[in-house]
Formats: structure tokens, C-alpha cells, sequence
């Protein structure tokens, strides 16, 4: 077997490297269910006063959105329109492409109106 | 354009090969020279950009880009902004979780006079020893089948004093609860914790027939022994256990026996003292510091260094048993290798409020078998039920994010704190974290990684095995 540079040795490192395997189903870093970031779930559809505010790591703690997060927050059942193209009915696969913004953001397009 | 930094992580280097140790996850990574030079760098320098990370790569663009990403998605890297995960969301202050063991205090008397003993000395008369009566200890176990949920397997731990002194409570509980497993669909496992004195023919068959876990409370031979746990009356007590504990081993037991030996003042002579023990015929014995307010015994810096000093011996040793494909029982450092190696993060210290409680003779909810009778930190009663309000309180309270002063320890995830009531004692309040013993508990976890790297790199396969003695993965025939 060819030597790998990084080899999970305890069964927790095994769970990251298996949802290493899984990256390209993944969303944004953050955003899974299980990813513990610090960061609030939220939306301004629900009123989360200041939850955009505060990029530092300090309290209130984890109470800002990164621009990586706050792409897919604005997508889906979301609607913030200016910033995302809707892809509930228009153009459901707008972000096929990309699949993790933080690695695939250049893929992203234009959504030309016709 | 989002720029990542190394994720707070410890490198070991162990006989040759570099292991990645993740706080946050403990997680441990193999990695080879060049991705050590990698890491090693990241720790020093400030968050690069993806770009400038692939430039610090060697191999081709794809073999980068999968490393990078498998580094990212580990957790290895992240994002520049990424905050320790300290304030969990998955937070069970709120949750209703299963109650899963329940230890019942069936006594509070006991027949020996330990001297450290944190019940207070037992000789002296405090008050009247109270014992659970048979109505309180079968709903005990109601509370207990009411509580878990559908969990498959629940334990009754019995607990005290010594519990053997109400061993007609015990005998009638284990047939109740089994009854009670039976028409739900559940197992239940016991267990008891004994200071060896009343280990009856009668009582070691009723251990084999319903196959309790047998912990024994005892300091090792005869000299250490009848010093520290004497009978009340200041009596030996060595040569009155001896012969009901080589009964009770004479016969291979379904859960094999463990020795439990309170360490204080003379920390060197452990190594003996566990040979003794195995010799006995336990399969495993355990150590650990006294927990006393009292400085005479407590172990002070240079016992505590004496101590680490000889659980590094006898690592060395269990290492040499394990080249031969052998067992060596010592429980402080088997317990620390399967930690490791299930790599579980913890966010509290212990089960005690979350899945496990204890109950005192009277019905009262406890933290654990330790804190029963702490009536500032009784949590309701098996009749009433739990005290909802206050157990939220206490987790809240308890969790390791709370603790700020572990906030950059690189063992918070595996120690949370440590022992409550040991906190209690020594500290003030069973949510401080234990500030007394940081240090050792990080020397003794790093001279851990250290056995765990070397096994890792040799034998893999026996740490599985030491990790299903334990009970996780699947169920096997013991090592034993």
C-alpha cells in the first residue's frame, strides 16, 4: 500500500477522515449539522439581533456570519435576494458547481436574466 | 480571500513517527516528515491563503489539493476566524437525557475505619449509620426502568459504606431488577464496590450466579493494608480479607475482579503493591490519589512527582507485555489508552449528573456515589422524581466551556475538569476545575500518547482489543 502522508490513527481521526471522503456532498465548513463552529444557525427571516456583528473571537462569542456561511444562509428556503440568485424554482442548480464555497467560490456565475 | 490557520493541535514524536494530537477533536494523526514540516510551519507562521498553502505543498496539483482538502475537512486547518468550539451547541443542559446507571448507597455504615475515608472516620460515632430499607431500594430500581428510555442495557451499582452489610437488600434487588429487564426487553448489569471483608461462600455465589462486577477497595499487602483501612477499633484488617478474596478469584468470574487502591504518602511502593494484587488473581488494579482535605495525607508535589515517575515504570512494563501479546492490569493506563484511542470528546468530566446518579438510603437523588449525602447538591428524590430545575442548573454550571481557566489546555477534551467531589474537597465546588493537578494530569496523558504512538505504530490490533475490553465495538472474548 502506497504511504500516505496523513494516516487517521484513533477512531476519532477515522470519523474526520471519512467525512474527508464525503467532502464533495458537503456544504459550506460550518454549516453541517454536526460541524460545531461557534456560529449561530440563523436567518433574517428569524429576527437574530446583532448576529451578523462581530468577527471577533471573543464575546458575544461566534456572533457573526462568515462571508461562507453567509452565502448558503442566504440561499434555499432563505430569501435574501439580493445576494443569491434564486435556486428554489429558477435556477435550481446555480451552485452545482460549487460545492464547497470556500475552495469553489471562483465557479460561481452570473445568472443572466433573459 | 478566506485564509486558514492550523487548528489548536499538539505534535508527538514518538520512536521515529510524528503523531497529530487535535485538542478540540482528540484526534490523532500519523503524519510523515514532510506534512510534519508542513504543520510545523502552519503552527508558527499566520493564516495563509488557500494558494499560498498548495505553494507550500510538495507532489502534484492534485495530490495537493486532496491533501489540502482532507486537512480542511479533518479539521486540521481551518478557516482563519474559526473560534474554539468551547460553547458547544449539542449542550445537554437542555436535553433529557437517559438515566442509564444509578448507584444505590444500600448502607451508609461500614465494618472498617479507613483512615482517609471522605465519609469522615466511621470509629468515631457520627450520628447513626442509616441502610436502605427494601421498599426504597426496589423503587429505586422503578425510578431507574421509569428513566432510561429505551436504552438496551441499564446498571445497578451497589454502593456505601459497605454495601455487603445489607447484603439482603442487594439479593432481593438484583432479582427484581432483573424481572423488571425481562418484561421490558432490557438488560441490566451489576456491579459492587467492597472493601473484601465479608466475601462469604454464600456471597461469592451469589456474585458468580448473577455475574456482578466486583471491585475491590484494598491498598495492597499486608504493611500498606492494615495501616490505612483498619478496622474501626485500629484491628488489622489484611489477614480477615485475604482468604474470602482468594476465594472469590479461585474461579475465573464473568466480569473479572478489580482491585481499587487508594494511594497516599508512599507512592513508590505501587509497583509492588499492583504485582501483589495480580498475583492475588485480580485482572486489573487501579490507583489513584487520596481524595482528603487533610494534608496528611494528601500526596504533596514530590509524591505526586514520585507517582508519575512510577506510572511510567509500570507503562514501560505494560509495553513490554504487550510486545508479547499479554496482558498487564494496570487500569490507569489501559483506561488512558482506549480514552485515546476512542478519541470520545468530552464536554463534562464524568457521567455523574448526565447518565448516572446515586441514590442515598433515604431516596434522595445524588450527583454520584461520592456526593450522596451532599445536601446542597441533592438533585430530588426517587419518589418525586428529579429535580429538573436544578440538574439544568448543575449542567450549565459543569460543562467545560464554563471553565475558563481550562480554556487552553491541550487536554481539556479528554480530563473537562476532572472529578467533581475531588473538586469539592479541594477546591471549593464541585463545577472548579481541578487546578491541583493539571500538570500531572497532562504529563500523565502525555507519557500516554507516548505508549499509544508506540503501539499504534506496531501493533495496532491490540489496541482494539484493549478498546472492546472495555466495551467498545463489538463483543469479544476477553484478552483474559
Amino acid at each position: 500500500m502506497e504511504k500516505k502522508k496523513l494516516n487517521a490513527v484513533n477512531k476519532r481521526a477515522r470519523e474526520l477522515e471519512k467525512r474527508a471522503g464525503q467532502a464533495e456532498e458537503a456544504d459550506v465548513f460550518g454549516l453541517g449539522e454536526d460541524v460545531m463552529t461557534g456560529m449561530p444557525i440563523g436567518c433574517t427571516t428569524i429576527f437574530d439581533t446583532g448576529w451578523e456583528t462581530n468577527p471577533r473571537p471573543e464575546t458575544p462569542m461566534g456572533n457573526c456570519v462568515s462571508s461562507a456561511r453567509d452565502w448558503t444562509s442566504c440561499s434555499g428556503p432563505c430569501w435574501w435576494p439580493a445576494q443569491t440568485p434564486d435556486n428554489i424554482t429558477n435556477h435550481p442548480d446555480f451552485q452545482n458547481q460549487c460545492r464547497a464555497i470556500e475552495r469553489d467560490w471562483r465557479n460561481l456565475n452570473f445568472v443572466i436574466k433573459k | 480571500m478566506p485564509r486558514y490557520k492550523l487548528t489548536d493541535a499538539r505534535i508527538f514524536p514518538v520512536d521515529g513517527h510524528a503523531y497529530l494530537f487535535l485538542t478540540e477533536e482528540n484526534a490523532i494523526f500519523e503524519m510523515d516528515a514532510e506534512l510534519e514540516a508542513f504543520v510545523r510551519e502552519a503552527q508558527a507562521r499566520a493564516p495563509l491563503p488557500w494558494d499560498g498553502l498548495l505553494a507550500r505543498l510538495q507532489g502534484d496539483a492534485a495530490q495537493k489539493r486532496d491533501l489540502l482538502d482532507l486537512l480542511l475537512r479533518g479539521r486540521i486547518l481551518v478557516p482563519e476566524q474559526a473560534v474554539s468550539s468551547g460553547a458547544a451547541f449539542r449542550d445537554a443542559a437542555e436535553i433529557d437525557l437517559p438515566l442509564q446507571t444509578l448507584v444505590l448507597h444500600v448502607t451508609e455504615a461500614c465494618n472498617l475505619g479507613c483512615l482517609y475515608c471522605y465519609h469522615g472516620p466511621c470509629g468515631q460515632p457520627a450520628g447513626p449509620k442509616r441502610s436502605m430499607r427494601l421498599p426504597v431500594a426496589r423503587k429505586a430500581v422503578d425510578f431507574l426502568f421509569a428513566h432510561c428510555a429505551d436504552l438496551p442495557e441499564v446498571v445497578v451499582v451497589f454502593f456505601g459504606g459497605e454495601p455487603f452489610l445489607n447484603f439482603g437488600v442487594i439479593r432481593d434487588v438484583v432479582g427484581y431488577a432483573r424481572e423488571k429487564a425481562a418484561a421490558k426487553g432490557q438488560r441490566v448489569q451489576f456491579a459492587v464496590t467492597t472493601n473484601g471483608t465479608l466475601l462469604t461462600p454464600e456471597i461469592i455465589d451469589f456474585i458468580h450466579a448473577n455475574q456482578l462486577g466486583v471491585t475491590v477497595s484494598l491498598d495492597g499487602f499486608e504493611r500498606i493494608q492494615d495501616r490505612y483501612r483498619p478496622f474501626p477499633d485500629g484491628g488489622p484488617s489484611y489477614r480477615v480479607i485475604l482468604p474470602g478474596v482468594r476465594r472469590l478469584l479461585a474461579q475465573p468470574l464473568a466480569k473479572p475482579a478489580v482491585a481499587r487502591v487508594t494511594v497516599c504518602r508512599d507512592p513508590s511502593a505501587v509497583p509492588q503493591i499492583l504485582d501483589h494484587l495480580l498475583a492475588l488473581g485480580f485482572a486489573e488494579a487501579g490507583f489513584a490519589p487520596v481524595t482528603s482535605p487533610d494534608p496528611e495525607y494528601q500526596l504533596d508535589a514530590d509524591g505526586m512527582q514520585a507517582l508519575l515517575e512510577t506510572f511510567r515504570l509500570l507503562a514501560e512494563k505494560f509495553l513490554e507485555f504487550a510486545r508479547r501479546d499479554e496482558f498487564f492490569g494496570f487500569t490507569n493506563l489501559v483506561d488512558l489508552l482506549v480514552t485515546l484511542h476512542e478519541g470520545e470528546v468530552k464536554n463534562y468530566p464524568c457521567g455523574a449528573g448526565l447518565g448516572l446518579f446515586a441514590v442515598a438510603p433515604d431516596g434522595r437523588l445524588f450527583l454520584c456515589q461520592r456526593l450522596t449525602g451532599e445536601a446542597s447538591l441533592a438533585m430530588g428524590d426517587i419518589h418525586r422524581g428529579f429535580d429538573r430545575p436544578r440538574i439544568a442548573a448543575f449542567r450549565k454550571k459543569a460543562r467545560l466551556s464554563e471553565k475558563t481557566a481550562c480554556g487552553t489546555c491541550w487536554v481539556r477534551k479528554i480530563c473537562a475538569g476532572g472529578c467533581y467531589h475531588e473538586a469539592l474537597v479541594r477546591e471549593g465546588g464541585v463545577q472548579q476545575p481541578n487546578l491541583h493537578y493539571c500538570e500531572w494530569i497532562q504529563r500523565w496523558i502525555e507519557t500516554g500518547i507516548q505508549v499509544y504512538g508506540r503501539l499504534a505504530s506496531s501493533q495496532p490490533e491490540y489496541l482494539d482489543k484493549l478498546s472492546l475490553l472495555r466495551g467498545h465495538g463489538a463483543p469479544v472474548q476477553p484478552l483474559l
